[in-house]
């Protein structure tokens, strides 16, 4: 059952993996302890302010090279444990996604009078608020992370996003 | 009532499990394996390494319990001084409570 500790974040396993894996060394498999290991991974990566503190204050405070997926993967217990995210920092944030969320309203308004009805273009609409909303994220919880970081991960998620927004468009256009 | 035992009180469901670490703690240090044993002996639950550390990691985290590094795989846990006092307080409350339930059923 020791596998299901893959599901737990790095720096949880470093401090605490082998006191895990000696108690399941003799363990048989069983579905409650797998049930109750699944709950412990999904609360850590939920509360990392709270079930990492002494985990991440353990760590070697050493500058490793990551890739930019392990950069992002590691987003969440960095931004949990507190960017310094001043009141200016969160009137930008606001400040960002109202203007993004005027402009790419006009944008697709003016689409949508110039292509008149299409579900494609409906489909879209979503986007008007969510992507200025992820923009809005490089004041916050995107603080202090690379430019490419910010970019993957706003452009990642709003292409991701586009992409569903399209497929919803093209099961409307077909039914 | 007055409130001192705060430090347990945003655990949420891990309020239980780290009262009961606290209490197997009190009596000296143990590894994690050995808390599961002592606290199913002392209340009957045996908690899941999930749920045992998920509230060793809170503990741990605000200061109530320390590791005691060591070169075995199972590092013990022992009770902080801060750790004591969360612990004294939170029984305090319990028995405050508990005295005034008797006192209750007593009087039905």
């Amino acid at each position: 059952m020791t596998w299901l500790l893959r599901l737990y974040p790095p720096p949880w396993r470093r401090r605490y993996g082998d006191e895990v894996t000696e108690m399941l060394a003799d363990q048989r498999f069983s579905l409650r302890i797998a049930i109750d290991l699944i709950a412990g991974a999904i609360d850590v990566w939920l509360h990392p302010s709270v079930t990492l503190a002494a985990a991440v204050a353990a760590e070697p405070h050493v500058e490793e090279k990551k890739t930019m997926l392990q950069r992002i993967a590691r987003l969440d217990c960095g931004a949990a444990l507190g960017p310094e995210v001043t009141t200016a920092d969160q009137w930008r944030a606001t400040a960002a996604a109202l203007a993004g969320t005027i402009v790419l309203s006009l944008a697709w308004m003016a689409a949508h009078v110039r292509i008149g009805d299409n579900s494609y273009v409906d489909s879209l609409s979503m986007l008007t608020f969510i992507v200025p909303w992820l923009y809005s994220l490089r004041y916050t919880y995107l603080k202090k992370r690379p430019a490419s970081v910010q970019a993957v991960f706003i452009g990642g998620f709003s292409l991701l996003i586009a992409a569903m927004m399209l497929a919803a468009g093209w099961i409307a256009s077909h039914l | 009532m007055a409130r001192h035992d705060d430090d347990l009180d945003d655990f949420g469901r891990f309020s239980e499990p780290a009262l009961m670490i606290l209490i197997s703690l009190a009596d000296g240090a143990k590894h994690g394996y050995a808390m599961t044993d002592d606290i199913e002996e002392v209340s009957g639950v045996r908690f899941g390494p999930g749920t045992l550390y998920g509230a060793i990691t809170r503990l741990e985290g605000r200061g109530l319990i320390q590791r005691i590094e060591s070169d075995d795989r199972r590092n013990p846990y022992r009770l902080t001084a801060l750790g004591e006092k969360a612990l004294r307080a939170r029984l305090a409350s319990l028995q405050a409570i508990a005295r005034v339930g008797q006192r209750r059923l007593a009087s039905a």
